[in-house]
C-alpha cells in the first residue's frame, strides 16, 4: 500500500485529504508542521509521495523541499497552494527539480488530487 | 511664476501620481494574494467535505443536489479568485503577440450593437502598420471593455467614444475619448483606489484592476478629464521588436 505524507497547517484540509486517500486505498501520514515533517522524512521513514502546502508558519513548504534537497532525499511531491505562486518561488521549484505542474491550487477537487497522486506514483514506479 | 517653473511643477505632480499609483498597484497585488490564500483554504474545506459526503450512499435526492451545488459553487468561487489573481500576475504562458487593432476590433464588433441601443456611437481611428504587442489578450480585452463601459455609463443620454491607436516612441498607444460630462479633480484623484466608485451597485475595482493589468504588462494607464470636457483614457504598451519570438 503506497505511503503518502500530507502536510498542511490547516487541520481540516489534512483531515479531508487523509479520509479521501484512505478510502482510495492509500496509507496516509498526517502532519501539521513543516519542520516535524522534514525530520520524519530525514530520519529515514520512507514515503512514496509527499503532499505539502506551500504557505505554512515557521517552516514553509519551500523550506521543507529545500531541506530534502540538501539532505539528498528525492521523492515525488505535490505542492498545494492557496494563492498563485510568485515567479521567484516557481523559479526555485524548477531549480530544485520540480515542475510548475506539480503545484495544485486550492480549493482542489479531491478526484484531481487522486489523479495527480496516481500520476506521481506511476512516475515514481517508472524510475 | 515663469513658464519653466510651471512645467517643472506639473512634471513633479505627474511623477508623484505615477509613484502613488505604483504603490497602490503593489498594495492591491498583495491584498489579492492574501485574500486568495485566506479564502481558498476554507473553500477547500467546504468543497472537500461536500465531496466526501457525496461519496457516501445518499438516498435523499434533494440532499444530494444540495451537496453537488455546494461543491460546484465553491469551484466557481475558486475560478473567480484565480481570475483576479491572474489580473495582478498574468501568466507568461497566456501572453501572445497581438495586433492591437485586431484585438480591439474583435471586442468592439461584439459590443457595438448594445452601445448603439444606448445611443453611444463608437468611432474608430486605427493607426496603420503598428508594431505588435505582447499581451494576455483576454485580460487586455477586460481592460478595454472596462474603459468602454465606464464611458458609456457616464453618457446616459448618449454620446460618442473615439477609439484610436498609434505608435508612441517605443510603445503602442490606445486612446478612448468620450463626450461625457467629465470628472472633477477630487474624483480623478481617487480613481485608481480599490473600492472607490461613483456608481451605485458597483464594487469599485474596475479601474484598479485595469491599472494592475496594464502595469503587469509593463505599460501605463492614464486618465485625463475635466468637468464638461469628457474623459480620455490612454494605455501605452511596449511594442514588440519586429520578428521577435513570442516570449
Amino acid at each position: 500500500m503506497p505511503k503518502i505524507m500530507v502536510v498542511d497547517d490547516e487541520q481540516e484540509i489534512v483531515n479531508i485529504i487523509d479520509v479521501f486517500l484512505r478510502k482510495k486505498g492509500f496509507e496516509v501520514f498526517k502532519n501539521l508542521e513543516g519542520d516535524k515533517a522534514l525530520n520524519i522524512l530525514k530520519s529515514g521513514d520512507k514515503m512514496d509521495l509527499l503532499i505539502i502546502d506551500m504557505r505554512m508558519p515557521k517552516m514553509t513548504g519551500m523550506d521543507v523541499l529545500r531541506g530534502l534537497n540538501d539532505a539528498g532525499i528525492k521523492l515525488p511531491v505535490i505542492i498545494l497552494s492557496g494563492s498563485i505562486g510568485l515567479q521567484k518561488d516557481i523559479d526555485e521549484l524548477l531549480g530544485l527539480g520540480y515542475n510548475e505542474k506539480d503545484v495544485m491550487y486550492k480549493p482542489i477537487d479531491l478526484f484531481e488530487i487522486l489523479a495527480k497522486v496516481k500520476e506521481k506514483l506511476g512516475e515514481n514506479e517508472d524510475k | 511664476m515663469g513658464l519653466f517653473d510651471f512645467i517643472s511643477i506639473n512634471r513633479d505632480i505627474a511623477r508623484r501620481k505615477k509613484r502613488e499609483n505604483s504603490q497602490r498597484f503593489a498594495q492591491f497585488g498583495k491584498f489579492v494574494e492574501v485574500m486568495a490564500h485566506d479564502v481558498n483554504n476554507p473553500l477547500m474545506v467546504i468543497s472537500g467535505r461536500a465531496q466526501l459526503s457525496l461519496m457516501e450512499k445518499i438516498d435523499n435526492e434533494e440532499l444530494k443536489k444540495n451537496l453537488q451545488a455546494i461543491f460546484q459553487e465553491s469551484q466557481r468561487a475558486k475560478d473567480i479568485i484565480q481570475r483576479i489573481l491572474g489580473f495582478v500576475r498574468p501568466s507568461k504562458d497566456r501572453t501572445v503577440r497581438a495586433d492591437i487593432n485586431k484585438s480591439l476590433e474583435g471586442l468592439i464588433s461584439l459590443i457595438e450593437p448594445q452601445f448603439s441601443m444606448d445611443n453611444v456611437k463608437i468611432m474608430k481611428n486605427y493607426g496603420v502598420g503598428l508594431p505588435e504587442v505582447n499581451i494576455d489578450e483576454k485580460h487586455m480585452q477586460d481592460v478595454f471593455i472596462n474603459l468602454l463601459n465606464n464611458s458609456r455609463d457616464a453618457m446616459f443620454k448618449g454620446g460618442q467614444i473615439k477609439v484610436s491607436t498609434c505608435r508612441s516612441g517605443e510603445n503602442v498607444k490606445i486612446t478612448f475619448e468620450d463626450t461625457g460630462p467629465g470628472m472633477s479633480a477630487e474624483v480623478m484623484a481617487r480613481l485608481f483606489e480599490p473600492f472607490f466608485t461613483t456608481k451605485e451597485k458597483r464594487v469599485g475595482l474596475g479601474l484598479s484592476v485595469s491599472y494592475s493589468i496594464v502595469k503587469a504588462h509593463g505599460g501605463e494607464l492614464d486618465l485625463k478629464s475635466s468637468p464638461g470636457k469628457g474623459t480620455a483614457a490612454s494605455i501605452t504598451l511596449p511594442a514588440m521588436p519586429e520578428g521577435g519570438s513570442n516570449a
